[in-house]
């Protein structure tokens, strides 16, 4: 059995990473470096307004009295944000009317991706943002949405478009103070999506970005900004990939989600950046913030996700319950290999009454790598008859890679009930002999028993996303046990 | 406050040196110290344990026992050791200094011990506790004043518990650094029961480490009462060594206390070890708890088991931190930790955080923690069979707290400790 593990191991240890091409269109870059210029730049090549200029070059200022944070249980190497291009975006970007209009070039690297987009639009009628080294590229099925009034545009139309919006609730979530990722993002992010869903729509279709870094030595800072407002509905998907290369690249990007009363949201990532070769070199810095509140009451925000990319993610998609009644979930799978490094997990903080939230995390550690979950659930004064529940696993396969597992638990009133369970171990010896027992080979008695693992949190995923989803899987695991 | 200690240090430099013969220790102590300060709560470690208030407090040192009239040893109903060490403010008293057994036993004070048996004493001081991890530790390394020794040779059982107290009951601001040694040799046993009590009146800050090594095949048990009140701050710090094939068996109750913080280090540092720390604590009024446990597997095959529970009332405010740490080729180790908690009132709060970080494959880990207040259907239950309601909660929390000393093996002890936990509990 033994054998068969480490074939299994091995299997997975060299499987190349299947998006590592680049596509070769003809790129805006900002000069290297970081500074007053750059961030008015910036501004100036999104053709912004004054006050969006000056939210970031107030996010810049704080930014710079800022260190970067070491608490995580991640070796991150020294990064210098003077080396970076804080800019890049396909040269002479027209407005697309429609999608023949868009570089064959991109089209090709979308359909090498996996997302052909014409095909999206007309089979499965996901309405589509790509944002592409920064800068949104499409964004299909706008015609649907403006019948029901849904507004989904890239962040830098909405920001000409919808002002007032979009003022009213930037850094309402993820201040530009709150963390030291958060705040260069603030300053420098270039674009993303924005999600508004009007009161009482349920939005038909799952809404869906997918990014990429394509560029050599750029940063990628998008902003995702979802507001579902009173009793609506919205499923958000968002997908990441990037190119192989040796140098390591750096991605911080800022999603902000606000459930006004009664309403939800559904956010699911399958994060896939280019995660380093196996000796550990090259790969994207993931240092990722997101954070939703639950602002009115009877609201419900639902985080899944999948991570399988990145040499070292920091990320932990967390739910401000202020709402009365209101409900969050986070589920997510984290896989790492080789050298990755993930130090990932969720916060729930509870403020309203009678809230409910669950946390469901499954690691798996193979070779080399470190996977960490961190989480915190909190229960403030006055969230009366609040209730958690949290479990996260840990499998490990082979012996030198490590799983962590750091909960923090604080409550603050006597009604609220916390529960917390976590198991760390490996594939137990007595399932693979119960399985092969009853006819299976080796290899797939380990596949249905890491399949088995991560179940109740693939289940969470929508149906349109399944069919990404379990390639990007059968690529971290399904592929790797044969 | 670190140049206050410097020149406490200083001015006291040559009672100090007459003390225990521990130069270089007491200087490094006071290094250590001048380096790293005292911690505060933006530290990892130290974010549920607020020093700033107390520390305001500037604590002078005291070298002798002025006013040891008070028998404390009576107090203690029903406990009697044929081997007793009675410490009253961190000083040991009844000139019970040292007592040396035929079979090798050595059992007393350590300030006797190390003016007796230096070399002995000087081979273990500071080597559990080899870092002075925090401000404390190197206060303790510079000022320590007494403590206890307890020195069992190999192939030895002490067929009795061995019983310390410590009292205090000064009105002054004065700290009191006790070390506590206790070596176990090769394919010995041992059992130690100590209690630590405080006056209302007490302004003690007390500073405690204690250090234990665990030899090839034997047991130690340390079984623990916290009986403090009103104003006494106390941290305790516990560093234990386990040789391969040892057992450490420490069982904590705390009932009460303005604050107080105990770390348990266990290093396990051969192979087939067990450690098992269990904890349970009743607090009320403003009682401040802290409870860390710290368990290094750095040897395969070993098993290790925490277990807190906890009982929460007024503005109590109560923390746990469990840490399993597996290093990488302590492969088929077993680790489970768990932290139950009942909070009472909604002034009261509770924070806790089981960690685990494992670096090898072949393992079996797990930790639960919950966070409620009683079952109500449980309440309904007796209830409806007669029992009154006050009653009836008084029942599930004894029963819930005294579930994480169901391992205590002494059977006086765990009578006087579940008697301490009920009264404390009719007041909550």
């Amino acid at each position: 059995m033994e054998q068969v593990k480490n074939k299994v191991i091995d299997e997975f240890a060299n499987k190349d990473y299947e998006f590592g091409f680049t596509t070769d269109i003809e790129m805006e870059l900002a000069p290297k470096g970081l500074n007053e210029d750059i961030v008015r730049y910036i501004s100036d090549k999104k053709g912004e307004p004054q006050w969006m200029l000056d939210y970031r070059l107030k996010a810049y200022r704080y930014w710079l009295t800022m260190k970067m944070p070491n608490w995580s249980h991640l070796k991150i190497p020294k990064i210098d944000y003077q080396d970076l291009s804080y800019f890049a975006a396909p040269k002479d970007m027209p407005k697309y009317e429609s999608l023949d209009e868009v570089d064959p070039e991109l089209i090709k690297t979308f359909n090498k991706l996996g997302i052909p987009l014409e095909e999206q639009k007309r089979l499965t009628g996901i309405a589509v943002d790509a944002v592409f080294d920064s800068v949104s590229v499409k964004t299909t099925f706008q015609e649907t949405l403006k019948e029901l009034d849904i507004i989904f545009c890239s962040m830098s139309d909405a920001i000409k478009e919808h002002p007032d919006l979009v003022k009213k609730y930037i850094g309402s979530v993820v201040p530009h103070t709150d963390n030291y990722y958060a705040a260069l993002n603030a300053a420098v992010f270039s674009d993303g999506s924005f999600c508004y869903i009007p009161k009482g729509v349920r939005c038909p279709v799952e809404l869906s970005t997918y990014f990429r870094i394509n560029t050599a030595g750029t940063g990628q800072f998008e902003r995702t900004l979802i507001v579902a407002d009173d009793d609506s509905y919205v499923s958000y998907l968002e997908g990441c990939t990037a190119p192989q290369r040796d140098e390591n690249q750096l991605h911080a990007a800022v999603v902000e989600i606000i459930a006004e009363n009664n309403s939800e949201v559904k956010y699911s990532t399958v994060q896939n950046w280019y995660p380093g070769n196996k000796e550990g070199k090259g790969g994207i810095y993931n240092f990722v913030t997101k954070r939703a509140i639950c602002k009115g009451n009877g609201s419900k925000v639902s985080w899944t996700q999948v991570e399988t990319g990145s040499a070292i993610t920091w990320k932990y998609p967390s739910t401000i319950l202020k709402g009365d009644d209101s409900i969050a979930e986070f589920y997510s799978v984290a896989v790492t290999n080789n050298h990755q490094q993930a130090d990932t997990g969720s916060k729930m903080i509870h403020l309203g009454k009678n809230s409910k939230s669950t946390i469901v995390s499954k690691g798996i550690s193979i070779g080399q790598s470190q996977n960490t979950y961190r989480g915190m659930v909190k229960f403030g004064k006055n969230a009366h008859n609040s209730r958690n529940h949290s479990q996260c696993d840990s499998l490990l396969m082979g012996d030198r890679c490590g799983a962590h597992t750091y909960p923090y638990i604080k409550v603050e009133n006597n009604t609220g009930i916390v529960e917390h369970e976590a198991t760390t171990s490996k594939i137990a010896d007595d399932q693979l002999n119960y399985l092969k027992q009853r006819g299976l080979d080796e290899e797939q008695a380990v596949s249905l028993l890491v399949n088995g693992y991560a179940k109740e949190v693939l289940k969470q995923l929508p149906m349109e996303f399944a069919a990404e989803a379990t390639k990007l899987l059968s690529i971290s695991m399904e592929g790797s046990v044969g | 406050m670190i140049d206050f200690y410097n020149r406490l240090f200083n001015s006291k430099k040559e009672e100090l040196e007459t003390q225990i013969l521990l130069k270089n220790i007491r200087k490094q102590g006071l290094k250590d110290f001048g380096r790293i300060g005292f911690p505060n709560i933006k530290m990892e470690k130290w974010k549920n344990f607020n020093t700033k208030a107390f520390l305001k407090n500037q604590y002078e040192i005291c070298f002798e026992d002025k006013d040891n009239k008070l028998d404390f040893f009576s107090k203690i109903n029903g406990l009697e050791s044929p081997d007793t060490i009675v410490f009253h403010n961190g000083h040991c008293s009844y000139n019970m200094q040292l007592d040396e057994y035929k079979n090798g036993v050595i059992f007393g004070s350590i300030k006797a011990a190390a003016a007796k048996y230096p070399e002995l004493v000087l081979r273990y001081f500071n080597k559990a506790n080899k870092q002075n991890l925090n401000g404390f530790n190197a206060l303790n390394s510079a000022f320590v004043q007494d403590g206890f020794f307890l020195f069992v040779p190999k192939n030895t059982n002490i067929d009795f518990p061995v019983l310390v107290t410590n009292s205090y009951d000064d009105d002054q601001y004065h700290m009191a650094n006790s070390r506590n040694i206790v070596i176990l040799e090769q394919n010995s046993n041992c059992e130690i029961v100590q209690i630590e009590s405080s006056t209302s009146y007490c302004n003690t800050f007390s500073n405690n480490i204690t250090e234990l090594f665990i030899g090839e095949n034997s047991t130690l048990s340390l079984n623990k009462l916290q009986k403090y009140s009103g104003k006494s701050i106390d941290i305790e710090s516990t560093f234990a060594i386990q040789e391969k094939k040892s057992t450490f068996h420490n069982n904590i109750t705390i009932i009460g206390g303005n604050k107080l913080r105990n770390d348990v280090h266990i290093k396990l540092n051969g192979k087939n070890c067990f450690a098992d720390v269990n904890g349970a604590f009743v607090l009320d009024d403003m009682n401040e708890v802290d409870n860390n446990v710290y368990i290094d597997h750095a040897k395969a095959d070993c098993d290790s088991n925490q277990n807190f529970r906890g009982v929460l009332d007024d503005k109590a405010k109560g923390a746990f931190t469990g840490y399993v740490l597996v290093r990488q080729d302590s492969q088929r180790t077993n680790a489970y930790q768990s932290n139950k908690n009942i909070v009472l009132s909604d002034d009261a709060s509770m924070s806790t955080n089981p960690f685990l970080e494992i670096y090898a494959d072949d393992v079996k880990c797990s930790h639960g923690a919950s966070v409620g207040n009683l079952d109500a259907n449980a309440m309904l239950y007796l209830q409806t069979r007669g029992i009154q309601k006050d009653k009836a909660k008084e029942l599930l929390l004894s029963a819930f707290v005294l579930e994480a000393l169901k391992g205590v093996k002494n059977t006086k002890f765990k009578e006087i400790v579940s008697k301490e936990i009920e009264n404390k509990i009719l007041k909550v």
